[in-house]
């Protein structure tokens, strides 16, 4: 099978979700017999196809035009179609990013083709690829598989795939420029300055430890107790969404359907109970920590850790023993 | 014109139907569009095999005592058994 991973980058920096995606691909391409190229896409970024082409895969395709240095739709679309239009894939993976979301159903649409999105896994049975997404909010999984003619196009939820199991190649990858057609006046949209809504906010998906909070934390003056545990951990604070519909916490910071998806290696759930809407937005995450006065609450089902009993005298006890072994 | 914009949630309250609302709704027209008419040909592009309740592969370690011990048991875990700290 012949596979094309497109990559996303913003100003020179990788979404790390693009590994995830590549170690996928990796893996397909190498039980389907097949080959592997990888996209990367925008202006100035001769650096990160370098970077791309020390991993194990057979050609990097750079697409850089002077109307890719923002991301738009528009330009976007039509300059991958030319890329696909070239390389001639069968399947074309994707990271399941916001930015992906944003285009890559127009991108299968514009070609006619469908696209199964926000993959957890796959699997490869009897000449078969299987793709496994979640349906109703994660309370039940479907195996999918493509019909018609490729191009096929999938994206992988982050986390669904884990980056350090990417193979390094034993040799550089060529690097390929793709030239693209591309006029402004087919870009219809004009993106002005990218912003952050609050002032610290970051992007909960790329941190790696989270100490996540919900209603058990009972009051806005507890949160600052949770900051500091997730501060001495080198991690960030996040919520479900009570907490940030109360507006205790911002809605960037919330986990779960309606807001981000993390996989993180280590989660840590303060007085969160578990609801599906919530699990489905972290269970992709490495290792699970759920603190909860409630032995029944179903956020134990997918912990790896679990303590039952007060948080309020739990996590004190946590922010000692870590201010302890700092000390010493 | 014509743009689309889409929406996320959380950018504004729910607005909940009125009894009057309801009401009107009963006699509002509902158009069917049918899809021969829009001059499109779609075949299917994708089937779903199978649905299934997803299988539980976690199994948790509780961890018991105090408060101080619960919290040194945890920290213990993390550092050397799933090594994220």
């Amino acid at each position: 099978m012949k596979i094309l991973l497109i990559t996303e980058q913003r100003e020179g920096q990788w979404n790390k979700t693009s590994f995830e995606t590549l170690a996928a691909a990796q893996q397909i391409a190498a039980k389907t017999d097949g080959s592997l190229a990888g996209v990367v896409i925008g202006k100035g970024i001769a650096a990160l196809a370098n970077e791309l082409a020390a991993t194990k895969l057979d050609e990097v395709l750079l697409v850089e035009h002077d109307l890719l240095s923002a991301y738009t739709p528009d330009g976007f679309t039509i300059a991958l179609q030319q890329t696909i239009a070239q390389a001639k894939p069968d399947l074309v993976l994707l990271p399941h990013t916001y930015q992906v979301r944003d285009f890559a159903p127009k991108l299968a649409a514009s070609l006619g083709k469908g696209m199964i999105g926000d993959c957890i896994g796959y699997r490869h049975e009897n000449g078969k690829l299987i793709f496994v997404r979640q349906m109703f909010q994660g309370k039940t999984v479907a195996d999918v598989i493509f019909e018609g003619a490729a191009p096929w196009f999938a994206t992988f939820q982050a986390g669904a795939c884990r980056a350090d199991t990417v193979i390094q190649g034993a040799s550089k990858a060529p690097i390929t420029p793709v030239a693209v057609d591309l006029k402004p006046e087919q870009i219809r949209t004009k993106p002005l300055e990218l912003f952050r809504e609050a002032k610290q906010a970051v992007d909960l998906t790329q941190a790696p430890i989270l100490v996540s909070v919900g209603r058990g934390i009972k009051a806005p003056e507890n949160i600052p107790m949770a900051e500091k545990l997730a501060k001495l951990l080198g991690g960030e604070i996040s919520a479900s969404r009570p907490i940030c519909d109360e507006g205790w916490l911002p809605m960037d910071r919330q986990i779960g359907s309606s807001g981000q998806t993390v996989a993180p290696k280590l989660y840590l759930a303060l007085g969160i109970s578990g609801a599906i809407q919530h699990v489905v937005g972290m269970k992709g995450s490495r290792t699970i920590v759920a603190i909860n006065k409630d032995q029944n609450a179903p956020i134990f089902e997918v912990a790896d850790y679990g303590i039952v009993g007060d948080l309020f005298e739990i996590v004190p006890a946590l922010i000692d023993e870590l201010e302890k072994t700092k000390g010493t | 014109m014509p743009a689309v914009l889409t929406i996320q949630s959380g950018i504004n309250k729910v607005r909940y139907a009125t009894l009057k609302g309801i009401m009107a709704a009963k006699k509002k027209e509902i158009a069917t569009i049918p899809r021969e008419s829009l001059g499109v040909a779609i075949g299917p592009t994708q089937r779903i095999e199978r649905i299934y309740v997803p299988v539980k592969t976690k199994k948790t370690e509780f961890l018991t005592g105090t408060p101080k011990e619960a919290a040194a048991k945890l920290l213990e875990k993390l550092r050397h058994d799933a090594r994220v700290l």
